[in-house]
């Protein structure tokens, strides 16, 4: 005898309506006299939900960078965001090679009030070159 | 009186041209156009999530498979040289506890729609999308099957699981 049983996932996104999430600027080249480097991105959230986006910086191959390398301005990486409302996310580069490539994410972690992690995780990602040049 | 005649016929033109010119003039006015014109000036690369759907599964006891009965969706609006990567969570999970390892077949149901010129490679637990530096809507319907690869388990009756994705758009 076949047991089939079925599941209805909890469907956390609304369908309706203008929805987004994403994350500015684009891919983007510094170059530099200093050893660090401030960068701001502004995350958007367009959803008519409450959602939650963490930040995270990787290296060229997308593995976690070395703390060494960055920091996040006020030690702030959690953004929780209303609907239709975005927020600025100050991160500080320290990089130790001349040229030295980053991948910056913002990623969907938590949706409604509850924060419920979403099915569907999405991550909008920036690359980072910073260029450092001697005087 | 020939004289007055062609005065009068050389007047009763300028007139009419004189009365012409204005309507004419009046005519251009209401079937001209306007217009705004604009630059959508220099647009750097986007990724936008525009849509973010679960999709619904059902489970077969006899072969320990879950399959996809709708599939999730989800839109990306994407311009610039981006990589998009889908990477299935192989995991099942019961709210946030981890039931048991599933092995994630993309191939099985997944319809993946965009501008020509794409490069994608639709693996069983990953799918890579290329743009090449093409513009436009990336929608994917991102279904398949999830074998169970832990054959002990027993399944309670009336039980919600789910399967997490993560996608990743690098702009």
């Amino acid at each position: 005898m076949r047991f089939v049983k079925t599941l209805i996932l909890a469907s956390v996104f609304l369908s309706m309506g203008v929805q987004a999430h994403g994350m500015n600027p684009g891919i983007t080249k510094v170059t530099t006299y200093k050893d660090i480097s401030k960068m701001t991105y502004e995350v958007y959230n367009s959803y008519e939900f409450p959602a939650v986006y963490t930040m995270q910086v990787f290296t060229q191959d997308l593995t976690p960078a070395p703390e060494s390398l960055y920091r996040f301005f006020d030690g702030k990486s959690v953004v929780r965001l209303k609907p239709n409302s975005k927020a600025k996310v100050d991160v500080l580069f320290k990089p130790e090679q001349d040229v030295s490539r980053f991948i910056v994410c913002s990623v969907l972690t938590g949706v409604s009030y509850e924060e419920i992690k979403p099915s569907i995780t999405s991550r909008v990602c920036s690359r980072l070159i910073v260029e450092r040049i001697s005087r | 009186m020939k004289f007055n005649n062609a005065i009068i016929a050389a007047l009763g033109l300028s007139f009419a041209a004189i009365v012409m010119t204005p309507a004419a003039s009046a005519s251009a006015t209401v079937a001209g156009t306007a217009k705004w014109n604009g630059n959508t000036g220099n647009l750097s690369s986007m990724c936008k999530f525009t849509k973010n759907v679960a999709g619904t599964m059902t489970f077969d006891e006899a072969s320990n498979t879950w399959t996809t009965t709708s599939p999730a969706e989800f839109h990306i609006n994407t311009r610039g040289n981006n990589n998009i990567n889908v990477i299935a969570y192989e995991k099942l999970l019961q709210g946030s506890s981890e039931i048991a390892d599933v092995q994630v077949d993309y191939q099985y149901d997944t319809v993946i729609t965009g501008p020509a010129g794409l490069t994608i490679n639709l693996n069983d637990d990953d799918i890579s999308v290329a743009m090449n530096g093409k513009r436009g809507k990336l929608e994917f319907e991102l279904g398949g099957t999830a074998v169970v690869t832990n054959d002990d388990i027993v399944f309670a009756a009336n039980q919600s699981y789910s399967i997490n994705h993560e996608v990743t758009c690098i702009q």
